[in-house]
């Protein structure tokens, strides 16, 4: 059996798994013993079974429909449930991004996650496949964030991926681990416990340990570490878990908002808008997975500075030295308010030129994408 | 407008700017999973508000991802979408378009005949 006859039958057992527990659950429904949560994920379950499209190329030369199901190297459908889903061709793929989630997802949320992945796929252009990782117990609430003993469990369980991953892509491609929140603590931990990636992106990082205050502590030469902090977000600024990644003197902090847009351009602000379709931040994160990186566009903008142009006046270092309040902006119970999109762009527009820096061999444009 | 009527309209729009910008041909649905958590991926058990949808379309035999894109923004724009025809980067060709809270990615590449579809709906709360 070859290779990809392996992968083939491996997301063949997994959907196996899935129509298994769905029929498990609607047998459980149908006799009128089903909880709520037993509706919930036999309702998720019949998704992740249903066939999805592409188009391919028929032996004529033709464009045609296909339908096939949805390509899963691991599933649990049990509990808070678990699923690692391919979206492309593994094997074939040049550049593979590993999307990693924060707090507060399941099973029942792979949607949305699933959802952001194909949204880098598309940015990252033909050649990618992405990996949308839920291989842990993603914490579900701020108690349960408070603790890092998941993106330590996590962190082994993705480390052990990445080497899982080496047999199952071509040696020539490039591996991108993408993390966003309490998922950049996961992708901390899986490279403080022998992971490899070729290049790191961290999108509204709460940190990842105290003691970890630059690149080098836990990112191995030649990979580098590249950070998005939009204008607004509280959760990189509240350092929770330890200094934020996008202040580390040999990261490559990445711009979130094009400087040079005009008014209709998508402004990213607060910790949830890094994926937005046509925003910088999106951009910047499709160049760095298909490793156009001399496009990269950079800013070094302070918090004191994002804040003071959101709201008039300063709050981000007060806050950040505000533990309480550190963790209730973290699960969402306090928003400052919200920025407009001309003060996000006013906050990116301080992008610097002495922020230009060398990533892997290319240059970088300090002063943003040429229009 | 309810999300459901949002994301009818995106789609339509979508199939409608695809077939515009490869005559001949349907574009394909690849990605329309429903209304998720635009914060889903650092908090998953909020409301789920906003739709993402992908069309492919293409033809193998014709690669013409210049004529394909600026097909897409005239077609975008006679829609009466805001449209902004990004500079060429590293083969990358992009159309960006923007409309009542609604975004569209055109995305084409250099040597790929796939010419790609991707939009957003605004946040609508069912």
């Amino acid at each position: 059996m070859t290779e990809a006859d392996q992968l083939a039958e491996r997301y063949r057992a997994n959907h196996a798994r899935l129509v298994a527990a769905h029929d498990r659950l609607q047998v459980a429904v149908d006799a009128g013993t089903a909880t709520d949560d037993d509706r919930r994920r036999l309702a998720t379950i019949g998704e992740l079974i249903a066939p999805v499209s592409s188009t391919e190329v028929d032996a004529e030369g033709n464009v045609v429909e296909v339908q096939r199901y949805r390509q899963f190297l691991k599933v649990d459908p049990e509990g808070q449930g678990r699923a690692v889903e391919v979206l492309g061709n593994l094997p074939d793929a040049n550049n593979i991004a590993v999307l990693v989630p924060g707090m507060g997802n399941s099973l029942d949320t792979f949607r949305g996650q699933s959802d952001r992945g194909d949204l880098i796929r598309q940015e990252s252009g033909p050649g990618t496949a992405v990996v949308v990782w839920l291989d842990y117990d993603s914490p579900q609430g701020l108690v349960a964030a408070a603790s890092k003993d998941a993106a330590i469990d996590g962190g082994a369980r993705l480390a052990d991926f990445l080497t899982e991953l080496d047999d199952l892509k071509s040696p020539a491609a490039s591996t991108t681990l993408v993390g966003h929140s309490y998922g950049t603590d996961v992708v901390g931990q899986a490279l403080l416990q022998g992971g490899r990636a070729n290049r790191v992106v961290m999108t509204g990082s709460p940190g990842i340990t105290k003691y970890i205050d630059e690149a080098a502590d836990f990112v191995q030469p030649p990979t580098r570490l590249y950070v998005e902090r939009a204008p607004g977000d509280y959760v990189s600024y509240t350092q929770w878990h330890g200094p934020d990644p996008a202040t580390f003197p040999d990261a490559i902090r990445m711009a979130t908002n094009d400087p040079l847009a005009n008014d209709e351009a998508v402004s990213v602000h607060w910790h949830n808008e890094y994926y937005r379709p046509n925003s910088e931040a999106l951009r910047n994160i499709g160049r760095v997975v298909r490793g156009d990186l001399a496009a990269i566009t950079t800013t070094d903008t302070s918090r004191s500075a994002e804040t003071k142009l959101i709201l008039g006046t300063s709050w981000g270092d007060s806050l950040a030295a505000v533990a309480g309040t550190a963790s209730k902006v973290y699960d969402g119970v306090v928003s400052p308010g919200k920025p407009s999109p001309e003060s996000a762009r006013a906050a990116s527009a301080r992008t610097s030129a002495a922020a230009a820096r060398t990533t892997d061999g290319a240059a970088r444009r300090p002063g943003g994408p040429a229009r | 407008m309810t999300l459901s009527q949002a994301r009818e309209f995106l789609r339509e729009e979508l199939l409608a700017v695809a077939a515009a910008s490869v005559p001949g041909l349907d574009g394909v649905v690849t990605h329309d999973p429903g209304p998720v958590n635009p914060n889903v991926l650092s908090d998953g058990s909020g409301p789920a508000t906003v739709c993402s949808i992908t069309v492919q379309t293409g033809d193998p035999k014709v690669v013409d991802p210049v004529g394909q894109t600026a097909a897409a923004a005239a077609e975008l724009t006679a829609r009466g979408w805001q449209v902004e025809v990004e500079p060429v980067e590293a083969g990358h060709h992009r159309v960006a378009a923007s409309r009542d809270g609604y975004d569209i990615a055109v995305h084409g590449w250099d040597g790929e005949w796939r010419l790609t579809l991707a939009g957003e709906t605004p946040e609508i709360p069912e």
